[in-house]
């Protein structure tokens, strides 16, 4: 059991079906998470990295559907079709892909805990903090009230809520934006999950608590020994935490890397970009080499390189030739870019596009 | 327009805006009767007039210069936006002067200001809700200078068409709704706006905080051009110190209402003087790997503005706070002190027996015995589950006799820094206190 990934996502699409058109906001995406590692998950908005880890928990409201792929979690399949669809050409279920019965009792909270970016959003208003804590431990736990509640309070103790016991009782809107983001951590953790999946959780709050967050997690991370995905657009975060990281871009993961090598030695022209245009605390930059244009719609994704448009090495071949995700160096780093001879694309014959581009116009430009 | 003859000589030697004093309070209460308190004890009259307030802004002053960038840093519910509205005087302040190219805001007639705006201009942080969704992009830019009787039809269409164009957008777009364009194209027509009436000084209030990186990047390089191009003086708010480090000439960080150091950019970034800046500078990840493990953590939350600390008001979360000048303390058992302080403060611990909780936060006893004294009865208080009386034992014996409890910190300049226009608060750096190192 152990030398399988704790968390094994093969080819997920997910799609939303609106009156537009079929958005492809996750399409074709696979990554894994082992045991007590933290996997990040990296890109800006729209690539697809909220709707990957809601796929994952199966949180896809409709008009949105998991269409295809695999997710097995510590050998239970999450998400699991029939190679042929039915009859009637939708996507058949395995039939050991999970109830959402079984999800709800088995997997969610339990197994995989989720933290959302916005802490108000994710407690509800008109009951107390501690209540709310109390309950979710009493129903996945299986303690009695008064277990539960001692549980609660001892975990709000540990991620760093002053007086636990007197704020047991306090109302979210008593809680500042970071001790609600603690309270979230709380309940995450309140049930020893397995996977804990961040989406943002830090993006809303200030610098210093966000430093406090990191390291309660850190620290978190050792006791428990819990694993995290975390989804997030900020560099710094990224280098501070992660141990390998995933890129997305227009719900595709162009490159898959270690954090030492993505941040030293990239292989996907959009991680190079996307490193060049951040301004850093650390040192003063000259200038920013930000990335021309913005990402492009989901709906009706660019043709063969879905990065070609915006792509400073983009050649004719990347027009045409859709690259998926390969091993292009030594190290097992993984990069979706035909300039690596993995492809044997012919990119080097092929002619560059960044001088001529008449087709795209005045359009280019952000 | 009273006072002519002051600005254009002038502003060669003056700065372009000189802020003093500037202060605003919000009244917290609410309705005609909100700040009365009624409590019958049965001996006085039962109402007590209580108003509460929120100072926002507190005794804030500094200077920008024609032409540079000041970058204003901060957390959040520091004062950062009230400072930008009672500048550009959307709020009008409660107290203080700002003096720009010369003339006082503050003192202006509301027409004599409505004119003055031709000059300053604002960037607002939601690059959504400042654009009017049922008007074409050229109305929109060209409703300042209608505003202010600049061009006629013809020159203000043509300007608008041209300013398109410096903010990196097609001219064609003029005849287009804002929902057909993206946050960052969306900013840049904010900025075309802005730009419309040719302000002197445009202050922008988190310009780039609800855009991702890359457009982010795409936006500080435009604002930067356009200063070159168009000579303008930005004040440039945001919580993201690494935009303040690349944009600003100058920066000044906000705390609870005040300043607490400003600067040169590159000086106050490799070598920040004041705690909090320094707290604040060694908090944030840096997107490096290999620097990992570098960063450190401030504690505790931002106090309330209605009732914030006395004299210093980073006090309560300092690090290098002052130890009291009566007690013979050494800077690590000081330090043992001030985590035992915190650590009750917060009921963090299991409070057992005191011999073990002795040993758990001090190195043996303390060499001054009126400190071991109050030591130990506060720790014999939270055995006994008097947490309350243990914490206010500290607080007063401990917190409260330090002088950056006694006495508020000016914004001096440094001692034996070269330039003048280096200035902290804190009593570290000031003539107060004995300069100390810190651990």
């Amino acid at each position: 059991m152990s030398d399988t990934p704790l968390l094994k996502v093969e080819n997920l699409k997910t799609q939303f079906f609106t009156e537009a058109g079929t958005v492809q906001a996750v399409d074709g995406v696979s990554f894994t998470v082992e045991r007590g590692e933290i996997v990040g998950l990296v890109g800006e908005s729209g690539a697809g990295k909220s709707v990957a880890v809601r796929s994952i928990l199966r949180l896809i409201d409709s008009p949105g559907h998991i269409v295809g792929g695999e997710i097995t979690f510590d050998g239970k399949t999450v998400v699991g079709f029939e190679d042929e669809p039915g009859t009637d050409g939708e996507p058949t279920r395995r039939e050991e892909m999970l109830t959402n019965t079984e999800m709800r009792s088995q997997i969610r909270g339990s197994e995989i805990a989720l933290i959302f970016q916005d802490p108000m959003e994710s407690l509800n208003p008109v009951f107390t903090v501690g209540g709310q804590l109390r309950e979710l431990i009493e129903l996945n736990r299986g303690l009695s009230k008064q277990a539960a509640r001692d549980r609660a309070i001892e975990i709000l103790r540990e991620v760093g809520i002053p007086q636990p016991a007197e704020r047991f009782d306090d109302y979210p809107h008593q809680f500042s934006g970071g001790m609600r983001q603690r309270v979230l951590i709380a309940m995450a953790l309140g049930c020893e999950p397995k996977l804990i999946v961040a989406d943002e959780p830090t993006t809303a709050l200030d610098v210093t608590v966000e430093g406090q967050i990191l390291d309660l997690v850190y620290d978190l991370q050792d006791k428990y020994d819990a694993s995290f995905l975390w989804v997030t657009h900020d560099m710094g975060i990224v280098a501070e935490i992660c141990d390998r990281v995933n890129v997305m871009y227009l719900g595709e993961v162009v490159e898959r890397a270690s954090v030492d090598d993505l941040f030293y030695n990239p292989q996907h022209p959009y991680t190079e970009a996307l490193l060049n245009s951040i301004p850093r605390p650390d040192q003063s930059t000259e200038d920013l080499q930000p990335l021309e244009g913005a990402m492009p719609e989901p709906i009706n994704p660019p043709s063969g390189c879905r990065f070609h448009d915006r792509c400073p090495e983009a050649r004719e071949v990347c027009q045409r030739t859709h690259p998926d995700l390969r091993t292009v160096t030594e190290a097992g780093q993984y990069a979706a870019c035909l300039k690596h001879d993995a492809f044997e694309a012919a990119y080097e014959t092929s002619r560059p596009l960044t001088d001529e581009s008449p087709a795209a116009g005045g359009d280019r430009r952000e | 327009m009273t006072d002519v003859s002051s600005h254009p000589e002038e502003s060669e030697e003056d700065p372009l805006v000189r802020v003093s004093g500037l202060t605003k309070h919000f009244d917290n209460s609410s309705g005609l009767l909100g700040s009365y308190e009624f409590a019958p004890d049965g001996l006085s009259f039962p109402f007590t007039h209580n108003p509460e307030t929120v100072r926002a802004v507190d005794g804030v002053s500094f200077e920008i210069e024609q032409g540079e960038t000041l970058g204003l840093v901060g957390e959040s519910g520091c004062g950062k936006s009230t400072l930008a509205r009672v500048l550009l005087q959307l709020l009008s302040p409660t107290d203080g002067d700002i003096h720009f190219q010369g003339e006082n805001l503050a003192e202006l007639s509301n027409e004599a200001l409505r004119q003055r705006r031709e000059d300053i201009q604002m960037i607002f942080q939601d690059p959504q809700s400042s654009l009017d969704p049922r008007m074409k992009i050229g109305a929109i830019i060209e409703e300042p200078m209608e505003a202010h009787g600049l061009r006629d039809a013809t020159g203000r269409e043509q300007r608008a068409k041209e300013l398109l164009e410096s903010v990196g957008l097609e001219p064609q777009y003029y005849d287009r709704y804002p929902h057909e364009f993206s946050g960052g194209q969306r900013q840049r027509i904010n900025l075309a706006r802005a730009l419309s009436v040719d302000p002197d000084f445009v202050v922008l209030d988190e310009p780039t905080s609800a855009l991702d990186v890359s457009i982010q990047a795409q936006i500080l390089n435009t604002l930067q051009d356009l200063q070159t191009e168009f000579g303008l003086t930005y004040l440039f708010i945001s919580h993201d110190l690494s935009v303040i480090r690349h944009i600003s000439d100058r920066v000044a960080v906000m705390y609870l209402g005040e300043l607490v150091e400003v600067g040169d950019v590159d000086r106050l970034f490799e070598d920040p003087r004041h705690p909090y800046t320094q707290a604040l500078l060694s908090s944030i990840p840096v997107p490096d790997p290999r620097s990992r493990g570098e960063r450190s953590v401030l504690h505790g939350d931002v106090p309330s503005p209605i009732n914030p600390p006395s004299g210093c008001r980073f006090r309560t979360r300092c690090p290098a706070l002052i130890a009291p000048a009566e007690y013979d303390i050494s800077g690590s058992e000081w330090a043992d002190v001030r985590e035992l302080i915190r650590a009750v403060d917060r009921r963090s611990f299991d409070a057992d027996s005191v011999s073990h909780i002795q040993e758990q936060f001090l190195d043996g006893r303390l060499t001054d015995t009126r400190c071991q004294e109050v030591v130990t009865e506060a720790i014999e208080h939270t055995v006994a589950d008097e947490w309350e009386r243990a914490t206010e034992l500290l607080q007063t014996e401990f917190a409260e006799k330090s002088v950056c409890a006694e006495t508020a910190p000016s914004l001096d300049s440094i001692t034996g820094e070269p330039t003048t226009d280096r200035r902290v608060a804190c009593h570290l750096h000031g003539s107060e206190g004995e300069p100390i190192q810190h651990e």
